[in-house]
């Protein structure tokens, strides 16, 4: 993770106290599947179960698009962001899009 | 002789696609509860330590938090060709469709154990505010891509309380 900045999903960062607020920031990617690994994950389809080529892909996704988020929080001066949800939607036959948004706040 | 052949041919193409999802049925099953029976040891050995994982939105002791920070897990697990093929016959009628059952409820439970253990394992105390997240990420909208999967991403904050008791 990015260094020195604290991320939290609730509405405070625990046990610090909130100085400032910077409004919203957001950080998204789009992923499309990669045509060789979409084979071996159709033929572990066969029989069920984890499809590790997925997972590991979505895995990547989601910390680019943190990386995103914590990138504009920082150019705005702030030193964490709470409330932090995401959100996946398929935007097109194949392909992902992650998206990760928060509040950017000062801690002290 | 060469009758017999051509009959015989046309029986085995006919027939092919059967036995694919034969074969996805036996092994699909097999597999399945495979991942199922190690999820299971796993959460037995887990069984009498804390439980840290909550949905609270609030730390549930008040003493001194000394760090927080937010950890996730994700997975992408998908139902077989067969447990497809009889969810969409299934799908017709309308009702309970028991076959996709299996493997969401597994992937819901793979993901929470998995947080479990990273909270254990890096040393937080309690991971609060859990959210866990359901997308279907793949299925091409034209062609016969048969491949479909679910993804569920659990995420929360962990919290590790400062060691002074106070």
């Amino acid at each position: 993770m990015s260094q020195g900045m604290h991320l939290s999903n609730t509405e405070t960062v625990p046990g610090k106290l909130i100085t400032g607020s910077f409004g919203l920031v957001q950080g998204s990617t789009v992923r499309a599947k990669n045509v060789f690994k979409d084979i071996g994950a159709g033929f572990k389809n066969m029989v069920g179960g984890e499809l590790k080529a997925y997972t590991e892909l979505l895995q990547e996704a989601r910390n680019e698009a943190l990386q995103r988020m914590m990138m504009d929080a920082q150019s705005r001066g702030a030193n964490a962001i709470v409330n932090v949800r995401f959100a996946t939607s398929a935007v097109a036959g194949g392909a992902a899009e992650l998206f990760a948004y928060g509040t950017a706040v000062t801690v002290e | 002789m060469a009758g017999e052949n051509f009959l015989f041919c046309q029986i085995f193409f006919l027939s092919l696609p059967l036995f694919i999802y034969l074969g996805s049925w036996m092994f699909g099953n097999l597999h399945q509860n495979k991942l199922l029976l190690k999820l299971e040891t796993e959460e037995k050995s887990l069984q009498g330590r804390a439980n840290p994982v909550t949905n609270l939105s609030k730390p549930s002791q008040v003493r001194q938090v000394d760090s927080s920070s937010l950890v996730m897990e994700s997975i992408s697990v998908g139902p077989s060709w067969w447990q497809m093929f009889t969810g969409g016959i299934k799908n017709l009628f309308g009702g309970k469709i028991h076959s996709y059952d299996k493997m969401l409820t597994y992937g819901r439970r793979v993901v929470i154990h998995r947080l479990r253990i990273q909270a254990i394992q890096s040393g937080f105390d309690e991971v609060i505010n859990l959210r866990v997240e359901t997308s279907m990420i793949t299925k091409k909208s034209k062609g016969d891509d048969k491949t479909a999967a679910y993804e569920f991403t659990a995420y929360g904050t962990a919290i590790r309380y400062s060691a002074s008791q106070d």
